[in-house]
Formats: C-alpha cells, structure tokens, sequence
C-alpha cells in the first residue's frame, strides 16, 4: 500500500510540476514591446526588474531630451553615470573590434533618415555628404567618468545596443534572486535563463520574406539570441525600402546583401552590438568575425534566403523550418 | 502468501498506472486548443477570436485613445491591413496564424497573439 501511495505522489508531483505556469509581465519599454516569462519566480520580482528596464531607457535614450545621453549630446560631453559609462565603454569597444560596421556615433544620421517615426524621409545628399565615413567613434575622448565627442557633426546613439545590454541587466537581477529559468522578449532581442522543464528553449528565427513565420529554430539555454534585420523597421519611397540599420560609411540603410543577421552569445548586449556589425559588414566579413570570438555563434539570411551559419551551429542546436 | 501480496500489490500498481496515463492522456488533449487570435490594447485583453470558426473573411475597427488599427480575419490568420500609425510595422507584419510572432502596433499599444496549444517556440528573434 505504501508504494502504492508513493507511486501515486509521485505522478501527482510530476503532473503538478508540468502544469506550473510560468509568471508573465509585458510592458512597453524604449520604443517596443517587452514580455518576460519566469518559471519559479514572483510578479514582484518581474516588476522590479522591468523596473530598471525603464530606469536604463531615462538614461540611455536618444529620444527623451531629460535623459542623460541627450544631455551629452547637447553638450558635447559631460560627467556621466556608472551605467552609461558602461554601456558607451562597450559600444565603443565593439565599435573598434568591427572597424566601425557597429557605430555608437551614427546619431545625426539616424536623425535625418527618422525611419520609424512621422517624419520618416530620404534626407538630401547636402545633408548626409558631411557625416560619412567619419568614424566618430576614434575621437571620442574619455577620462574618469567625463567624456567629451565633437557634437557638430555626430551624437551617441545607444539604439543598437541598448537593448541586449537590459536584458543582461534583467538576466543578472533574476538570477541573484535565484530564477532558474525564464525567457526575455524584450523588442525579439531574446534572454534565456537556463533551460525549460530539463529541455533547451526553442527560439525561432523570423523569416525576412514573410515576418509573420519563422524560417528556423535553436535550441538553447542560457544564452542570448538577438537579430537585426531590415524587415522590422522602414521606410518605403516609389518601391524601395529604406531599412533602419545605417552604415557608417555611406550614411545610407546598410546593402550587404543580408536581409538578416542572428548572434547567439552570453551576453545580449554583445549579440546586440555584434548583430548589427554583421548585417552592415556582409556575410563574409561577419563570418569571419563570429569565428573569431569565443563563445558567439551567428546564422545570417541573404537576399536570396540562403541560410549561413558559423562552425558552432548544428543539428543538436539548430533547425530550417521553411527554407525557400 | 508474501508472494500473493507481492504479485497483488504489482497488479494494482499497473493498473493505477494505466489509469493515471489515461487522465494525463485526457489532459494533454484537453489542453491543445483551436488556433485562438487575442487582441490585447494597452496590455489588457480586449477580444478573442477563434480562427477555425470563419465561415467568410471580415474586417473590424479597433480605436483607441492612440488611434485605429484595421484587422482583418481570415479562416486560420488574422492581420492588420490598415492602420494610422506613423511605422506601418503592424501592416507589414502581414497575417499570422500560428507560431510565437505577435503582430504589434507600437504606437497605438496594440497587439495581436496567438494560442493554438501547440508550442512549437518559446520565443522568436527578430
């Protein structure tokens, strides 16, 4: 009888644990929707850390004019915080490790192109001739805690980076409060905290010809999955599509030949910067530079749909759904 | 006679078993649901539509304090096919019908997500 009831308390415990639904938050943070799923962890916990989600967005934005950065652009420079030194420390050295591909400094042409916004327009060749191929990144002076970047002619914009770098910050909270597993949306830029019930989680890739599929599937845990892609986010003039991810060197949407660009790494905020480095260099040059870094994996999508992935990529971790 | 009670014993626990099999059986099929569209506005739910159940496509207005999304229903996938926000990120989206990606209006904290109790992904980079 008492392995009966064993039995019995076991299955009950099995299926208790099956049916656990995870705690569930969204919220609209730095220009995107954010969702959070925690298995084994409290809505005050997802508060707290979408919390400091926010708190980054009032420092980091180049839309809000009260927040910090905006303040050094206005200035040229200026003391900055501990988080924003961080996060500028970072974008700058992806910034040189990519030759630029990845550019913090790109703010004065994001600014005339407007993609996403209202004022959305092809800015004049008057207007974009004087910021190309600058490389802002090289001048920019910092000391302690002060930096100081010509602001004539370029300004900080953390918008590649950002992101990755919240979920990291959301990622680290969550664990020290002793989450095991949970999945990070935040604007499709993916955080994964361990794995789901024992399994690795299944993280889609969007197809770039149809947004509204996926064309393959990894399966991780713990790492951090982010895309930049030209689908998303654009401006369409007599039937061509202006993208929102520039390229330094022409001060134009980026035209490598990839529709899309997937990093899978540690940390979000190195895919995120990387994701964008890779989408602006090509796939021969983001190959090599994936390969290059430790730890970091990319699957890029061409024009024609070809699906490209670096050595660390395989069948035990990756799937093509809908290949063209 | 331990035997007996050995043998008894193991003939209940097989057959406890088949029967907790057959309940987990019953409630995994119950758990798999017909593709389900939800329309959430500012976060909360605001309709649900099942996708198995159009008979012909329609379209409806959804407005709200930040503007109005055009979404059309089709048998299996719904979409946004007119839409006054400044991106057009929720348009061009195009039809969904099943999977992880939601079709979002930004601007107008709009969003559209789909239950089909498959789960096929946890997430989708994009």
């Amino acid at each position: 009888m008492k392995r009966i009831m064993l039995f019995f308390a076991a299955f009950l415990l099995l299926l208790c644990g099956c049916n656990s639904a995870p705690t569930t938050k969204t919220v609209y943070a730095m220009g995107t929707v954010m969702t959070a799923e925690l298995y084994g962890g409290s809505e005050a916990l997802l508060n707290e850390a979408f919390a400091e989600v926010e708190a980054l967005e009032k420092i980091t934005s180049a839309k809000l004019n009260e927040s910090e950065l905006s303040a050094l652009n206005r200035n040229g420079g200026g003391k900055m915080s501990a988080t924003l030194s961080e996060i500028i420390e970072k974008s700058l050295y992806y910034a040189k490790l990519t030759g630029g591909a990845f550019d913090p400094t790109l703010g004065k042409i994001i600014n005339l192109w407007a993609i996403g916004t209202d004022n959305a327009r092809i800015p004049t060749e008057a207007e974009l001739s004087p910021l190309k191929g600058l490389k802002s990144y090289q001048n920019i002076k910092i000391s302690d805690n002060n930096i100081s970047f010509d602001n004539t002619l370029s300004a900080l914009d953390l918008g590649a980076i950002v992101k990755g770098f919240a979920g990291d910050r959301m990622k680290e909270m969550l664990t020290e409060s002793g989450v095991k597993s949970a999945i990070l949306d935040l604007g499709g830029s993916i955080t994964l905290i361990g794995d789901k019930n024992g399994s690795p989680w299944r993280v889609g890739i969007t197809d770039p010809s149809n947004t509204g599929r996926v064309i393959a599937k990894l399966m991780l845990k713990d790492k951090s999955v982010v895309t930049s892609g030209d689908y998303e986010r654009f401006l369409e003039v007599d039937g061509v599509r202006y993208h929102h991810i520039i390229d330094g060197e022409t001060a134009y949407p980026a035209d490598s030949g990839l529709r899309s660009a997937t990093i899978i790494a540690d940390s979000a905020a190195n895919a995120d910067a990387l994701s964008t480095a890779c989408f602006v260099l090509g796939k021969d040059k983001a190959l090599e530079l994936i390969e290059s870094i430790q730890g970091t994996e990319c699957v890029l999508i061409t024009e024609a749909l070809e699906i490209i992935t670096s050595s660390g990529i395989d069948s035990n971790n990756f799937e093509v759904l809908n290949e063209k | 006679m331990k035997n007996k009670g050995a043998v008894i014993s193991t003939i209940v626990i097989a057959s406890v078993a088949v029967i907790l099999a057959l309940i987990w059986a019953l409630i995994l099929s119950a758990r798999v649901v017909n593709p389900t569209a939800k329309i959430y506005q500012d976060g909360k739910l605001i309709k649900t539509i099942d996708l198995t159940a159009v008979a012909e496509p329609y379209s409806f207005e959804i407005t709200g304090e930040h503007g109005a999304n055009t979404i059309e229903v089709r048998k299996g996938e719904i979409g946004i096919i007119a839409a006054d926000c400044p991106d057009k990120v929720c348009i061009n989206t195009g039809f969904i019908g099943g999977g992880a990606i939601p079709i979002i209006c930004l601007p107008h904290r709009l969003e559209i997500r789909i239950e089909s109790g498959e789960e096929a992904l946890d997430g989708v980079a994009r």
